[in-house]
């Protein structure tokens, strides 16, 4: 027999941020897989406008809670991308160590 | 289960919490259950019920409700006060909570028209100025910090579990970490808002050699205008200071007092 159901997943759970999966299965065939992301917006880009540089970090750091190290090393990367600075190889490695934290 | 919990011999009722979130980036919670070295101890002293970052299983009887994030959109004003309704105790969790957080830095945006065009273009998005908890409902406790201090909250969850008085520093940063016997930062040359931010998180961020940004809010009688003169000796500038007060919202009244903290246009800031 061929599977028919219906997957509805309000609120994700063990994740940060909200999302809502929708799958609708008829006769072993995938009709929809819909994946709704409803987190409410918080509009980085804006808040850094007219910031000095140096706020970049803390701020985006604050995107994600799980993954703040990441959003905190590429707005550094941003940062010197900007200024045309290229890190060492020490600050280069011990930013690929601080991503496996 | 290990046997019942008592507190100076009285048996103790292991609470229901639940743990929620609206607008905000989740790492207040995720804080909580970074702690490993306690977190069994934690968990033994409450029954965590709804905890959607942590588990999946859902429950909406509780009777403390620890709500992350701020409100930035109608249908979090429904959620809140339906978490209101639910719980006998409602605390803020984290400063977006208590005070609006980096969240409320587009408020500072006179159009917020203009803060949704620049990021989503003619995209259909509802948002709206960014609120604390508290304009919409009672707040019972605040628990400041971006993120919180876990030790802090696990002293705190404790108090109110064995009934006792909870109790937020009234002195400033600077205090716990002269205590923590660190080199003042101002003498190594980094700006600092430790002398006027509110304690307890055991100068998380001067232990390491990051000046504070006051995530915690004013401390009690927190002195605004010595510190100007603390960063001015120190050959630090306003907009320095304004930066950090303003990031996190709990110097929010502070801050629009000042006459150069005007509401930005968008027009103006291209000037600079």
């Amino acid at each position: 027999m061929k599977l028919s159901c219906e997957v509805n997943v309000h609120h994700l759970t063990r994740v940060e941020g909200h999302g809502n999966i929708n799958i609708s299965i008829k006769n072993g065939v995938v009709k929809k897989a819909q994946w709704e992301v409803i987190e409410t917006p918080r509009f980085f880009e804006a808040m850094l406008v007219g910031k000095h540089w140096e706020n970049a970090p803390y701020i985006c750091g604050r995107i994600c809670g799980i993954c703040s190290i990441g959003h905190t090393l590429a707005s550094i990367r941003a940062v010197e991308n900007a200024f045309g600075i290229t890190p060492t190889t020490q600050t280069a490695n011990l930013r690929i160590l601080l991503k496996h934290m | 289960m290990s046997e019942p919990l008592s507190y100076l011999g009285v048996p103790l009722a292991r609470p229901k919490v639940g743990f929620f979130e609206l607008s905000s980036c989740e790492g207040c919670q995720l804080q909580l259950l970074n702690n490993e070295a306690t977190l069994l101890d934690f968990l033994n002293l409450v029954e965590i019920v709804n905890f959607r970052e942590g588990m999946t299983e859902r429950g909406d009887t509780y009777d403390i409700a620890f709500v992350e994030g701020s409100v930035t959109r109608k249908d979090e004003i429904t959620r809140l006060t339906e978490i209101r309704k639910n719980a006998k105790i409602l605390v803020a969790l984290g400063s977006c909570a208590c005070f609006g957080g980096v969240n409320q830095l587009k408020n500072r945006f006179r159009d917020l028209d203009w803060v949704k065009k620049e990021v989503y273009g003619d995209f259909p998005i509802e948002t709206m100025e960014v609120h604390p908890l508290k304009d919409f409902v009672q707040v019972d406790l605040e628990i400041f910090g971006c993120p919180i201090k876990k030790e802090e909250v696990e002293r705190i969850v404790t108090d109110l579990v064995v009934g006792k008085a909870v109790h937020h520093p009234e002195y400033p940063v600077c205090m716990e970490c002269k205590a923590n016997e660190n080199i003042c930062l101002f003498e190594l040359g980094e700006p600092c808002l430790g002398p006027v931010t509110r304690a307890g998180c055991d100068s998380w961020c001067t232990s390491n050699r990051r000046g504070c940004w006051g995530c915690r809010g004013p401390a009690e009688g927190a002195n605004l205008k010595r510190l100007e003169e603390i960063m001015h000796t120190y050959g630090f500038d306003r907009e320095i200071i304004l930066d950090r007060l303003e990031c996190f919202g709990g110097f929010a009244s502070f801050t629009q007092a000042a006459p150069t903290q005007d509401k930005k246009s968008p027009a103006r800031r291209k000037k600079s």
